[in-house]
């Protein structure tokens, strides 16, 4: 026998029954006898009785838990939106309003904490770097509680769509799919009773069959619905505590010490809890909706199956076990994920803010342009092309400018945010190389002679040619950039190694434009500026233009062509201030580039800065080199570049011909320098010959001889028509 | 009155010495490393305005040279800055290229000489060490005259030539 008596009862029963059946047998007097068997059975009955009520009361405690917490369930989710509505609880709003108040004082106490590090230099506390969290704060501490309500309420819309479906009593669905009623179904009494009268199975076993299994669908499923009730009242409080407490998270974003500890942590708790009905009736959709269709499968598909047995010692059949344990086992599993996916809702915002900033911009940015270029002609498309490559009038750089612009701003807004920003990895990098780069910079300090000076250098070298992505690898990048000993190896090694650190190779550029770009040639230079590989990122190629437009630049301005030129512009921008830098350059050094530019965006005002009046002196290229010089300086003459005077570049004039740029710069000089008196030739003559520009000088020399023949021509034409 | 831009070929030093160059590469290749090699204060003083207009109103107007003479006076001052003449030789030479007479020639030379008196001193130690071998040192440190005082003191045989230390 399998079962084993434990229960006393059932013993003494047991045994009590054995002695009188015997006793009654010897006394031939089996009536008292059989009666006093009855009797002592009767702790038998009363044991079973007592485990069958146990196991019925467990049944009823666990199927009243089931009913409670779906009850909770339901009006958790009904009374949701009416708990979180401040205007309904209006005591949210006056202890918001109390604690607002009281965290308003700290912007003064902040204020001058923030004058204070300013005058000490501390890092992350100086006005640039908080003012302008501090006045966002300030003002979006006032809404603080709005913000809060809708973005709990911008959370409640997703959960809303897998709510609908399932109707109000998300309970009753619940309970529907782990078919509950079905174990409870009379026709499982009859199936219960069968078994017995079957006599396969003693009325113990399966008794306690029934019971156990039964006990332990019911308490999963009460655990389950308890479970759901319990996040979803907990949910509310919480957030009426978010909500409360906002005014102190949008104080912390002004103050670097506590802002992970309040700022980012309100945000993070926000959209855990605020998100997490999201994943919660996801996941009940889910299971409710898949229940059904395994449901349908099971029944339908593969009626006559071993699924419709019913299994020994139960009332149930193998395909309800099935789809109870398949149901409540994936509710289990999904429960215990929901918490981490709301959670994460965080992380994925940070993300996606940034995502969506950019996206909105970008449509935004396209759809004006499509827009503009679809109201007119060909002209029209290149003006659009022209000035979204051009900086635009705000302060652009063109498509790539304005994606390294939106790249900013992301940034920015995601700090102001409390959003990670996306660069904080190179950030923390470039804070340990920038330690890495004093440590160098003390012990190049240190050092007596040359040749220790050029031990170093060289394990540097070797450093970077390891091609390690490691704050002392670009501290050792950075230092040589700035000595201006980067060659074009360590260049391209530092650019595949820091290639997705778009700040360090910024940093990189920076201290290679303090070392003047040292260590490579001037076509080198050009070459990398020109970026064919598109290996660089869009400030750093500013940094080379704007480098290139400077008077330590000025020689690789030389090698420019026209395409660099234009090329700058588009990147610089004309209204930004080193965009504005470089066409002044531009303008002084090379009149013939300039005037082309102007001249080629003649159509538009705004790039070519030409008046109505202008235009009507300059209708051709070399018009416009005249116009372009006419007012220059000999300083400014002396400074043109040296290719304006003798280069042999080809650009288009007016008529699609090719000319040489020195024709252009020869004809319109000469027509300048009719208008000139002979001391500003005089002048310039001595400026050329004292700075050894014997290239100009000889220019110089040819185009006054060349004058004075058609001065003199003119004089004689002059006088022969009078 | 000051030299125009058209006039400029004709009185100004340097360019009436390129349009005598014209399109002669070699000569101007020559011509311009002369320039080059000379010191600061003359190469400054050739690119002067000064000298067309000195040559203008104190020479070519008030002597009554014509062109052709004006432009010759103009080379003379140009070949004397790079020391192609010597400065000793100037009445000579302009009595020669000028076709004038011995006095208009005088005359002209001292009025050159006194154009020079920003670089006088430079001129004299250049034409120094140029002619040290065909002139003799002393006449060369001597200040330059015009009019010859004794024979005695005269730098060479040739009257032509003019005795710096009397210039000034």
């Amino acid at each position: 026998m399998k079962y084993k008596i434990k229960n006393k009862y059932l013993l003494l029963a047991g045994l009590s029954s054995a002695f009188f059946f015997l006793f009654a047998l010897e006394a031939n007097a089996a009536l008292p006898f059989i009666a006093l068997a009855g009797i002592a059975l009767l702790p038998l009955a009363l044991g079973l009785f007592k485990g069958l009520l146990s196991i019925a009361a467990l049944i009823a405690i666990a199927g009243m838990a089931n009913s409670i917490s779906g009850r909770l369930l339901n009006l958790g989710i009904k009374f949701q939106n009416t708990f979180l509505d401040p205007e309904k609880i209006t005591v949210i709003q006056t202890i918001w309003a109390m604690l607002r108040d009281f965290v308003n004082i700290f912007f003064i106490l902040i204020l001058l904490v923030i004058a204070f590090a300013t005058i000490f230099n501390i890092k992350n506390y100086k006005a640039s770097d908080l003012l302008p969290k501090l006045i966002i704060a300030a003002l979006l501490i006032n809404f603080s509680l709005i913000i809060t309500i809708e973005v709990i309420k911008l959370l409640w819309v997703p959960a809303a769509v897998f709510l609908k479906p399932l109707g109000e009593g998300i309970s009753g669905s619940i309970v529907n799919a782990l078919n509950i009623q079905n174990f409870f179904n009379p026709k499982h009494l009859v199936e219960f009773i069968k078994q017995l009268a079957r006599g396969g199975s003693s009325f113990a076993d399966v008794v306690s069959t029934e019971a156990i299994f039964r006990s332990i669908i019911l308490v999963i499923n009460a655990f389950l619905l308890s479970w759901m009730a319990l996040i979803i009242w907990t949910r509310i409080p919480i957030l009426i505590g978010l909500m409360i407490v906002s005014p102190i998270a949008w104080l912390g974003l002004t103050l670097p010490a506590i802002e992970k500890q309040t700022w980012s942590a309100w945000w993070q708790k926000l959209f855990c809890w605020g998100s997490i009905p999201i994943p919660l009736f996801g996941l009940i959709y889910f299971v409710v909706f898949f229940n059904q269709r395994l449901k349908a499968e099971m029944y339908q598909a593969v009626s006559d199956s071993i699924l419709n047995e019913v299994l020994p010692n139960t009332a149930f059949t193998v395909g309800e076990v099935l789809i109870w344990l398949i149901t409540a086992g994936t509710l289990l599993a999904g429960m215990m994920y929901i918490k981490g996916l709301s959670c994460s809702m965080y992380g994925w915002a940070t993300a996606g803010f940034g995502g969506l900033w950019k996206g909105v911009r970008r449509g935004v940015g396209a759809t004006v342009d499509f827009g503009y270029a679809a109201t007119g002609a060909a002209e029209a498309v290149k003006g659009t092309k022209g000035r979204i490559l051009e900086a635009g009038l705000f302060g652009g750089g063109g498509v790539a400018g304005r994606q390294a612009r939106e790249e900013r701003i992301e940034d920015r807004l995601a700090g102001w945010a409390g959003l990670e920003p996306k660069y904080k990895a190179d950030v923390g990098t470039l804070e340990r190389a920038g330690k890495a780069e004093k440590d160098i910079e003390n012990k190049l300090s240190r050092v007596h002679t040359k040749g220790e000076e050029d031990k170093i250098i060289a394990e540097l070298k070797t450093k970077v040619e390891k091609g390690n992505k490691d704050p002392e690898t670009l501290a050792a990048i950075n230092t040589l950039a700035k000595r201006g000993q980067l060659d074009t190896v360590l260049f391209n090694q530092t650019v595949n190694n820091f290639k997705d650190m778009p700040l360090a190779i910024n940093g990189v550029f920076a201290k290679w434009k303090e070392g003047k770009f040292g260590g490579i040639s001037i076509e080198q230079f050009v070459e990398i500026m020109r970026d064919k590989d598109n290996k660089l990122n869009l400030d750093a190629r500013r940094m080379m233009y704007g480098f290139a437009a400077s008077e330590d630049g000025k020689k690789t301005a030389e090698k420019f062509e026209y395409k660099d030129f234009e090329t700058g512009i588009d990147i610089l921008g004309r209204n930004t201030k080193v965009g504005r830098d470089y066409t002044k350059f531009w303008g002084d050094s090379s009149p013939v580039y300039m005037a082309k530019y102007r001249f080629d965006n003649r159509d538009d005002s705004i790039k070519s800065g030409y008046s109505e009046k202008d235009l009507e002196k300059i209708k051709t290229l070399k018009d416009a080199v005249r116009e372009q010089m006419k007012l220059a300086s000999v300083k400014n003459a002396g400074d043109y570049i040296f290719k304006d005077w003798v280069g042999d570049e080809k650009l288009k004039d007016e008529t699609g011909k090719e000319v040489e740029r020195q024709e252009l710069f020869e004809a319109a000089f000469k027509e300048t320098l009719m208008k000139k008196d002979r001391k500003f030739i005089a002048e310039l003559r001595r400026k050329l010959r004292r700075e050894g520009k014997d290239a100009q000088f000889e220019k110089l020399d040819k185009i006054t001889k060349d004058l004075g023949i058609i001065i003199k021509e003119g004089v004689l034409i002059e006088e022969e028509e009078s | 009155m000051p030299v125009s831009l058209v006039e400029s070929s004709i009185y100004d030093p340097y360019d009436a010495y390129l349009n005598y160059i014209g399109d002669d590469q070699f000569k101007y290749k020559r011509f311009n490393d002369k320039i080059k090699n000379l010191p600061e204060k003359l190469q400054d003083f050739i690119f002067d305005t000064m000298l067309g207009d000195f040559i203008k109103g104190r020479i070519s107007v008030p002597l009554g040279l014509s062109e052709n003479q004006s432009q010759e006076t103009a080379k003379i001052v140009m070949e004397l800055i790079i020391a192609d003449l010597y400065l000793g030789n100037i009445v000579n030479e302009v009595k020669n290229r000028l076709g004038t007479d011995d006095q208009k020639a005088k005359t002209i030379a001292g009025l050159v000489i006194e154009l020079f008196t920003p670089v006088l001193n430079d001129l004299k130690k250049m034409h120094l060490e140029k002619f040290a071998g065909s002139v003799s040192k002393q006449e060369i440190e001597s200040e330059p005259k015009l009019e010859p005082t004794t024979k005695s003191e005269a730098p060479a045989e040739d009257e032509s030539i003019v005795d710096l230390r009397n210039i000034l």
